[in-house]
């Protein structure tokens, strides 16, 4: 089905034009982050456009330099396994929270989904000092654990509403049919709702990893040393010198790196994550 | 017999076991959101130093927001969080109604334009400062190169290092973050009103720009006042791509009330000013958007 606005397309192609132009002008700082990595370094130093947009030549020194240091793996080593701590312990959460939101109505159960969300419009700051105090008292400082409990409650707001909405589009007559055949409730989840379940939790599970892959200020405040610092933290300290023209170059290296990981999950997800994120917005 | 003993307890048994499977997400929310946010609110009337861990804190009352509302620097950066917050969403909203319209109109290769746009919002915001302190380098950043091939400068700008130019800067990149949001959301929200009103509008002899404030803007009200709401609250918390750009500089021209916070609390140790400056955050957020979902509550009643 096709929803033009057809009034609005009778001058359609310069309308078209400006859109290409302007979604362009959002990709090309990324588009120069990617060339400039593997770019020679005189590039950076000519200030010549059409070398900055189409180099004369790739080199992979910058990449090579940046992807075979040690402390630059240990921060992507650091990230990986908070985002995929976070991902897992979310989806955990998420998914029980979840389901008893869509089939097992209760008073208050809707109140608490809709309080939930509300997490997304305090502000990170108002939470440092106090969670600092409760990290230092129970021992996580400076270690990653402190980072997946904080990350994986402020990812799982999103991740029960996703869900939610998933397993309600499900049709109840299969899990009254396992029940019927004498599964339990919690049977009939694990057996007949998760199985149909797995596109959705997937596509979720990748929200949760953005989250925790991208977050900068607790691990800011959280981390102090550089074997427990994430890619944000460690990266932004350790490869900002500016002051050569390498310098630039090992810093657009190390950024296209550490965002390899979001590259795939758009490739993979592409208009699932495009849904995602406007959920609810449009909703309501 | 269907709600015999039986069917009661099953009914039981099913509000226990909902209860049950909603408790790990409240008591996560419960200690890492809500405790948190009511101790801060109860230190901003103490004063604490992390400096003297073993001192008691005192209570002051009202004295850390005397002392703010006295400071003339205090409300220099309200107001740079309210200029910053204001460009931002006010240039990713007019942008992006543009493209929405633009492209809303029919396009092949939609997938892969969407795909593409979705970047900015979804790479880490320290991806985004590095990427944005190079375009912005007096000496090697494509801007300068671009804006002199063009004459319309003459000499490299030092974006990030004059007061009105990093704030100009900061409101342009959060700006190109916000778009992708922004422009997903109002593009949806487009493709929900039906052709045929623009058909009818038409035939009536409505111009373009007529039917856009006739018809457009709202049918679009719920997900406009949604938007500036969402983006308003996000962009006024937002930390790190200040602290990552301009760190607040230069000469706090750029100082924001949540970079205020972070400096005061774990800069200057001061736990008490760093929870007055959040709880007057938290106090500007919900009075936004209050006045902001009012708005459009009152506007959807007089459109009836």
């Amino acid at each position: 089905m096709r929803r033009v606005t057809k009034v609005l397309t009778a001058n359609h192609r310069p309308r078209a034009l400006l859109g290409l132009f302007l979604s362009f002008l959002a990709v090309f700082p990324i588009y120069f982050m990617v060339v400039g990595s593997i770019s020679p370094v005189e590039t950076f130093l000519r200030r010549d456009l059409g070398e900055i947009l189409l180099p004369r030549a790739f080199v992979g020194d910058h990449m090579a330099v940046v992807a075979f240091d040690p402390v630059f793996l240990r921060f992507a080593l650091n990230s990986m396994i908070v985002a995929t701590g976070t991902t897992f312990v979310s989806i955990v959460v998420a998914t029980l929270g979840a389901y008893s939101l869509a089939r097992l109505r209760f008073p208050g159960g809707e109140v608490i989904g809709r309080f939930a969300l509300l997490t997304y419009t305090v502000p990170s700051v108002l939470l440092l000092i106090p969670l600092f105090k409760i990290v230092v008292t129970l021992n996580l400082a400076n270690n990653l654990v402190a980072l997946i409990i904080t990350y994986t409650t402020f990812s799982v707001p999103f991740c029960l509403w996703l869900l939610r909405s998933y397993f309600q589009s499900l049709p109840r007559d299969l899990e009254e049919a396992a029940m019927v055949d004498g599964a339990s409730r919690l049977g009939a989840l694990f057996r007949v709702i998760l199985p149909l379940s797995v596109p959705g939790i997937v596509a979720t599970a990748l929200f949760a990893f953005i989250l925790a892959w991208n977050e900068f200020l607790f691990a800011l405040v959280f981390t102090t040393t550089s074997d427990v610092k994430t890619l944000p933290i460690g990266v932004s300290t350790t490869f900002t010198a500016e002051q050569t023209a390498t310098d630039w170059a090992v810093a657009m290296s190390a950024s296209t790196l550490s965002a390899v990981p979001i590259f795939i999950i758009v490739l993979i997800l592409q208009r699932g994550l495009v849904r995602g994120i406007t959920a609810g917005a449009v909703k309501g | 017999m269907r709600w015999g003993i039986r069917g009661l307890s099953l009914r039981n048994s099913e509000r226990l076991l909902g209860i049950g499977l909603l408790f790990p997400t409240v008591a996560l929310i419960a200690a890492v959101v809500l405790y948190p946010m009511i101790s801060t609110m109860w230190l901003a009337f103490f004063d604490e130093s992390l400096l003297r861990p073993n001192d008691p804190a005192e209570f002051v009352g009202l004295g850390n927001f005397v002392r703010l509302v006295t400071d003339g620097e205090f409300w220099k950066v309200v107001k740079n969080s309210v200029v910053l917050t204001a460009g931002a969403v006010a240039g990713e909203v007019i942008i992006g109604m543009i493209i929405a319209l633009a492209v809303n109109a029919s396009y092949r290769g939609r997938g892969l334009f969407r795909t593409l746009n979705i970047l900015p919002w979804v790479i880490p915001s320290f991806v985004t400062a590095f990427v944005w302190v190079w375009l912005l380098h007096p000496q090697f950043g494509p801007i300068n190169a671009f804006l002199q091939l063009l004459h319309i400068i003459d000499e490299p700008i030092a974006w990030l290092s004059e007061g009105v130019t990093a704030m100009v800067s900061l409101i342009a990149v959060y700006t190109w973050k916000g778009l992708p949001w922004t422009f997903l959301v109002l593009l949806a929200g487009l493709q929900t009103i039906p052709e045929d009103w623009y058909e009818a509008a038409k035939v009536d002899g409505a111009s373009a720009w007529q039917m856009f404030w006739h018809i457009t803007v709202p049918a679009l009200r719920y997900v406009l006042v949604i938007v500036l709401v969402l983006r308003t609250i996000w962009t006024f918390n937002s930390f790190d791509m200040v602290y990552l750009l301009t760190g607040g500089g230069p000469a706090r021209a750029t100082l924001t009330l949540p970079m205020q916070v972070f400096t005061a609390g774990f800069r200057e140790y001061n736990v008490g000013m760093s929870s007055a400056i959040a709880a007057v955050m938290v106090v500007l957020v919900v009075l936004l958007s209050l006045i902001m979902l009012r708005v459009g509550w009152v506007e959807e009643e007089a459109q009836g």
